[in-house]
């Protein structure tokens, strides 16, 4: 709790926080870049799995934002809202907005999974 | 005895010192040393929409040489220069200079209450870098030399081998002439509201707007140099036979498009964005409440702004890419309709909670939820396999990109002008005429691409010069075609609405639609220095949420061009900066460094001695002078409490 006070007083926002914004769009660029280069590594070798390992590391990857979100959550005030103007409230609204994002990539990757257990990677 | 110094009354001495601190450069060089964002803003606006009306000039002979079958008005190699340059045309030299460029340096600045933009020479030399780009294209045009290869100009068409001479050397250096400026003001915008917003518009409070900007000069940032590096390869596998796109020789020619469409989808963004962040604007001002779902909006903005860069390959499905790496592309194509969906909500959500006052730029704002919906409904059409197959390359695309092309920038744009032209000249828009053009616009705009859907079912291929009389398309086609008529009588009436407005219209006042963004707590036009005082803000809205004794920022020199610096995150006062004046060194450095680019044309040692007076240039530009202020810590007046 002090840590985050302290380093929030100061204008700037704990590694946490940024990991919740953006941990999720950072597991769904893997997620996509990965599955396009693999895809075809996948059909000569016949290692099918690896995309589905992808998959899932993709995932909890996204879904560790959301847990960082919801720890950070803990840390902050009751009375922090989204449109105040105290460190604090500029911070609940950085976390309600990563906490958003993290579930939401982690929906896009669940997408992108959808045609691996449809198509076959040598079509 | 010589003339006296002028007696200045104690109240007005703050204004007449900005004033003369800040005043613009006059007179016929003093144009070309301008670095004032109003002025650069409003440039950028009336040039594109200049280029808007050019382009819009190609699509009539577009129109007409498409009435009748059989015409043979414009002949083939004229009628695909025509396409390529409108296309080229509309996309970089009217939407993204207009909605990026024009909107942004006008608007952004004004609204974090700041008196300039970062970087102001930067954003001067963009300006200048643009002109050049676009008159590059368009004198092209008339030396016979006109790009002919599409507006996104694919290999090995736009190659040495199928499009001998310069045609296609003009686009690509178009290319990065109009990019390099979208660039400079990217970074101009994304430091403006990164460092200059005024204290209490906290990251939580930034209007939409803000972020919609913020969002795309960083779009704009790393889409930007792909298509730059992209047309320049092109350039070079033309000019000194490098083999990046011949596959005979190990090159790969869907590089090209991957490179092309790495840039062109999150472009398409950059298109709609701007247009949904003015409709983000407009719909609280006329619905009289604050936008609902404010954090919904931003989230949605920001994840466009990521999706942006997955969905390339929808682009290129025909290239034999594997089936399930499509795929993946086809499942984030579809995921990124979701926040524009969740944008739409708010919006409808707003207005129903508001109490809604229809004035003229929100008769734009439901012209845009109209096309660009039939516009969406069409894409769902085209992203079912089958149906694509069916009418690929045919009217049918062509109809579809309108819609969601006019839909999503036009229509926003001209909500916006309707908004912001009172701002700008300082007077209203003529209401009845501003109706006049909705209509005709709007009737004439169905009329002519709404039948194209029914030309694409019927088989009628884009980009053919003329049809024979068999296909029995001429009917549809003339009907297309008088719309267009209508939509050039639109155009006329707003561009006489303008000019009798700005001569004769009702005065604006600072806030004609009490709206309660910073800009409009300035009077209109807004003075050369923006603000006489610098504002602190309480909330989303500025001057709806405000206290009655809301503090305001003191400290700032204004003999000398200061602006407050503030924090990313909190927006607290942090120092103070001069910003740099007038100068006539952007104009020279972009006409040095047009030089050079247009000179590599023709031969590859233009870009080597060109180097040299761009290099003379920037020392000009950048030449140490005048004074350091000593660094006086700002404060704020009255109460500011956390
Ligand atoms: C204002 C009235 C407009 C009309 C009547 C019009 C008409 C047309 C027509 C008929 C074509 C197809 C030519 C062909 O394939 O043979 C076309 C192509 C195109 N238009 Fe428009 N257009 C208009 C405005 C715009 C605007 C505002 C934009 C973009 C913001 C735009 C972007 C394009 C593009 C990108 C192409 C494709 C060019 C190519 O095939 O390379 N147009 N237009
Ligand atoms: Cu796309």
């Amino acid at each position: 709790m002090a840590e985050l006070e302290h380093t929030v007083r100061k204008g700037e926002a704990p590694a946490l926080i940024w990991w919740c914004m953006f941990g999720g769009p950072f597991a769904w660029a893997c997620d996509l870049g990965f599955s396009y280069v693999l895809e075809q590594h996948t059909c000569s070798t016949g290692h099918h799995y690896v995309l589905h390992v992808i998959t899932v590391v993709c995932a909890i990857i996204a879904l560790t934002g959301l847990a960082a979100g919801m720890a950070a959550y803990k840390r902050v005030p009751e009375e922090a809202n989204d449109h105040g103007v105290r460190p604090m409230d500029r911070t609940h609204f950085q976390i309600l907005f990563g906490m958003v994002f993290s579930i939401a990539f982690t929906i896009v990757i669940i997408a992108e999974a959808v045609p691996r257990w449809i198509l076959h990677p040598c079509q | 005895m010589a003339i006296s110094e002028p007696i200045v009354l104690p109240h007005a001495t703050d204004e007449v010192r900005l004033a003369r601190t800040w005043a613009q450069p006059r007179g016929f060089w003093g144009w070309f040393m301008n670095v004032h964002h109003t002025a650069i803003g409003v440039r950028f606006m009336v040039t594109s929409f200049i280029f808007f009306l050019l382009g819009g000039v190609l699509a009539a002979m577009i129109r007409l040489q498409l009435s009748r079958p059989e015409n043979h008005a414009i002949g083939p190699d004229l009628y695909n220069q025509i396409f390529t340059i409108h296309g080229s045309t509309m996309i970089f030299l009217f939407a993204v200079p207009m909605m990026f460029q024009g909107f942004g340096v006008y608007v952004v600045p004004l609204i974090c209450g700041t008196r300039n933009i970062a970087f102001p020479r930067l954003n001067a030399f963009s300006y200048y870098i643009y002109v050049v780009g676009g008159l590059l294209l368009w004198v092209g045009l008339f030396l016979k030399t006109g790009a002919d290869a599409g507006w996104f100009a694919y290999t090995p068409l736009s190659g040495p081998q199928f499009t001998p001479g310069k045609r296609s050397d003009f686009w690509a250096q178009m290319i990065t002439f109009t990019e390099v400026s979208a660039l400079g003001v990217a970074i101009c915008l994304a430091t403006t509201i990164l460092r200059q917003r005024a204290p209490g518009m906290t990251l939580n409070r930034m209007p939409i707007i803000l972020w919609e900007k913020l969002v795309l000069s960083f779009m704009v940032i790393f889409a930007m140099p792909a298509v730059m590096v992209v047309s320049s390869m092109l350039l070079m596998d033309r000019t000194i036979n490098t083999q990046f796109f011949n596959p005979a020789n190990g090159g790969d020619v869907l590089l090209y498009q991957h490179l092309f469409w790495f840039f062109g989808h999150p472009e398409v963004y950059i298109i709609f964005l701007p247009g949904a962040a003015i409709v983000s604007t407009l719909v609280p001002v006329f619905a009289r409440r604050h936008i609902f779902g404010h954090l919904a909006i931003v989230t949605s903005v920001v994840a466009t702004g990521f999706l942006g860069f997955g969905v390339w390959v929808h682009h290129m499905f025909a290239t034999g890419i594997p089936q399930m790496s499509a795929s993946f592309f086809t499942a984030a194509t579809l995921m990124i309709v979701l926040p524009t969906a969740v944008q739409f909500y708010c919006w409808i959500a707003t207005i129903w909670n508001g109490r809604l006052q229809m004035k003229l730029p929100m008769l734009w704002v439901f012209g845009f939820f109209f096309v660009f919906l039939i516009g969406g409904l069409s894409g769902v059409m085209l992203a079912s396999v089958p149906v694509d197959w069916q009418v690929h390359d045919t009217f049918f695309v062509v109809a579809h990109f309108h819609y969601v092309l006019i839909g999503g920038a036009l229509f926003p744009m001209f909500a916006g002008l309707y908004y912001w032209v009172p701002k700008i000249t300082g007077r209203m828009m003529n209401d009845l005429l501003g109706k006049v053009h909705f209509w005709l616009f709007f009737i004439g705009f169905n009329m002519t691409f709404f039948t194209m859907h029914f030309l694409g079912l019927r088989g009628m291929p884009r980009r053919v010069y003329t049809y024979p009389p068999e296909m029995h398309w001429g009917g549809l086609n003339m009907l297309a075609s008088v719309g267009a008529l209508f939509m050039a009588a639109g155009l006329i009436v707003f561009i006489v609405n303008f000019f009798q407005s700005k001569a004769r219209g009702t005065l604006a006042g600072p806030n004609p639609w009490a709206a309660g963004s910073l800009e409009w707590a300035t009077s209109s036009p807004p003075p050369d220095y923006n603000f006489t005082e610098l504002f602190t803000v309480n909330g989303r809205e500025p001057l709806w949420d405000n206290a009655p004794n809301q503090p305001i920022v003191s400290g700032v020199r204004d003999d000398i061009p200061e602006v407050l610096i503030t924090n990313s995150l909190d927006s607290e006062p942090q120092h103070k900066d001069e910003m740099p004046g007038a100068s006539i060194w952007p104009f020279l450095t972009s006409i040095t460094v047009s030089i050079a680019f247009i000179w590599s044309i023709f031969s590859p040692w233009g870009i080597a001695y060109g180097a040299i007076p761009v290099v003379i240039t920037l020392i000009g530009w950048l030449w140490p002078r005048g004074h350091s202020p000593a660094p006086r810590q700002p404060a704020l007046e009255g109460r500011w409490s956390k």
